[in-house]
């Protein structure tokens, strides 16, 4: 017999683990609106998140300032990608992008698997969030918590970041035309950039607080980012509302799926996104930003 | 205000605008006339940064600009009401008129409440909720909000209900009154009339007539010939 403990526990981390790929997603899918480009690098930036960070909390011996030093490096790395090899595709085919940032995603992943091995690494809980609280009888660890809130608080700030200040006003229109938007006075390269690099941040903040849950390996890039690809279709292409809800189904699923029934879990998801893309072929939340 | 030497542009291989020279002096209100498909949206693109000048020369208050990004050109003063309006369907009426980068003048958004009193009461609308009509005085309100020196005008009538061409008119000559230089480009010719103290004709991505406003109303032939009315 399956406990209701069992099952708000499952719930629990499907949710932690959804807000994680949703802030994955939420990159893939501003990065995508903005500036039309599928991201296929996104995942490597999640995994390469956690890489670092491992090495990092090593030498600097705190999680908390391994964090930031990591998000920081990734963006600084993010910045050099569009800079570099992005920008001169802008204004190509769908296809030349997916070939160079595909491209981009197998030479992070041979690359991470020449520095770091093939082998699954572990990031140690910080000291402050170790241990377990029981929740209506379920027992919970303190990390997933700390995940939902981080989750919930960063898709909150970004919520109220896009649709409460100018800021916010400037991304959505350039979401919606590009054109116009620079013709208003806008340097829309360099807002490019901006969204480019916070959304490859937020893929290594995502990468680094996943790496006690889920650990970090070559293969791990594409594992998310396959998910995110998931969310951003179901939720709705550029729709932030959209891959918010979606990134929790699909976090719980995969949870109940695990726990349940392993041999379909991924299934599932597949079966759901077919399902979709059939009836409503737009995603299930309308474009519009967030 | 505005000076544009023998100005050449393509688009892939077509080469549309083939030798454009006009000008737009301080406080004029110039009138671009053409049929379909001659070159005027293009030649707004060209001023505006959105599509680069193969050859030529732009000059925006006496410093040649065709090598700026568009962005420089608008914060150096030009304002763009585009074809089509360039409305942002997920961006409330307001949104849209805070945008523009800030430079000083008269058109603070009470300003702009008092002349367009349709915006107040749609401020919290989304762009796709309003009418034809109230787009198009968005789009014209959301120039003016960045005090531009040079406001382009593409066919800021079309596809409007009679009454609503009415009032785009008188708008126009309200912001006329303002010594704004304006660049308006316009199917309707007498709208163009009713505003313009010059008009150039376009055919086949050059200028081929240039007179008074008051000239080309009286010259029948002309109007038939170059417009087809
Ligand atoms: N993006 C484009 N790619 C290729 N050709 C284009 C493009 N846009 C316009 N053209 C061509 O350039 C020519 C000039 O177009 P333009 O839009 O400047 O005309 P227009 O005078 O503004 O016409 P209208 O009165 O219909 O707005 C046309 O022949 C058009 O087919
Ligand atoms: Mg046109």
């Amino acid at each position: 017999m399956i406990s209701f403990e069992a099952l708000l526990t499952h719930l629990l981390n499907g949710l932690a683990y959804g807000l994680l790929l949703f802030l994955l997603a939420a990159g893939l899918s501003l990065i995508f609106g903005m500036m039309d480009v599928i991201n296929l690098s996104h995942g490597s930036f999640f995994m390469i998140g956690g890489f670092i960070g491992i090495g990092l909390v090593g030498v600097l011996e705190s999680f908390w300032l391994a964090l930031l030093a990591t998000v920081l490096i990734v963006a600084l790395l993010g910045l050099v990608v569009e800079v570099a090899l992005l920008r001169p595709l802008y204004y190509r085919s769908h296809l030349d992008q997916i070939l160079l940032t595909f491209g981009l995603a197998l030479i992070l992943e041979d690359g991470a698997e020449w520095i770091w091995g093939t082998r699954i690494q572990s990031l140690r809980v910080p000291e402050a969030l170790t241990g377990s609280v029981e929740i209506f009888g379920a027992v919970v660890p303190v990390y997933r918590l700390a995940v939902l809130a981080a989750g919930v608080l960063l898709g909150a700030a970004l919520w109220y970041v896009l649709e409460r200040t100018r800021l916010g006003s400037i991304i959505r229109a350039g979401v919606a035309d590009r054109e116009m938007t620079a013709a208003l006075g806008f340097n829309i390269p360099v807002i490019f950039a901006g969204v480019f690099v916070f959304g490859v941040a937020l893929a290594a903040f995502a990468g680094f607080m996943a790496a006690p849950i889920l650990g970090v390996y070559p293969g791990l890039d594409f594992q998310v980012l396959i998910l995110a690809l998931i969310i951003v279709v179901i939720g709705g292409l550029g729709s932030l509302t959209g891959a918010f809800w979606v990134s929790l189904l699909i976090g719980v699923t995969q949870s109940f799926g695990q726990a349940y029934f392993p041999a379909a879990a991924a299934f599932i998801l597949y079966l759901i996104m077919a399902a979709v893309l059939l009836l409503r072929p737009e995603g299930l939340f309308k474009r519009r930003y967030a | 205000m505005l000076e544009l030497r023998d100005v050449h542009a393509h688009y892939g291989s077509s080469h549309i605008l083939q030798g454009v020279s006009l000008r737009v002096g301080a406080g004029e209100v110039v009138a671009l006339l053409g049929r379909n498909g001659v070159g005027k949206t293009t030649t707004i693109r060209a001023i505006t940064g959105l599509i680069s000048v193969s050859r030529g020369e732009i000059l925006f208050k006496d410093t040649p600009i065709q090598d700026e990004p568009p962005y420089r050109r608008a914060r150096m003063g030009m304002g763009l009401v585009p074809q089509g309006r360039g409305i942002y369907p997920n961006l409330s009426v307001r949104e849209q008129l805070l945008l523009p980068p800030d430079r000083n003048g008269r058109w603070s958004l009470q300003e702009i409440y008092a002349l367009f009193p349709i915006l107040r009461e749609r401020r919290r609308h989304a762009g796709d909720q309003l009418s034809g009509g109230e787009q198009q005085m968005l789009a014209i309100a959301r120039a003016l909000r960045s005090n531009p020196e040079l406001l382009l005008l593409d066919e800021p009538s079309e596809g409007l209900a009679p009454m609503m061409v009415k009032r785009v008119g008188e708008v126009l000559q309200d912001i006329k009154r303002q010594e704004l230089s304006i660049l308006l480009v316009e199917q309707n010719l007498s709208l163009a009339l009713s505003v313009a103290d010059r008009v150039y004709i376009m055919n086949k991505g050059v200028i081929v007539h240039e007179c008074p406003a008051a000239e080309l109303a009286q010259d029948e032939e002309t109007q038939h010939r170059l417009l087809g009315v």
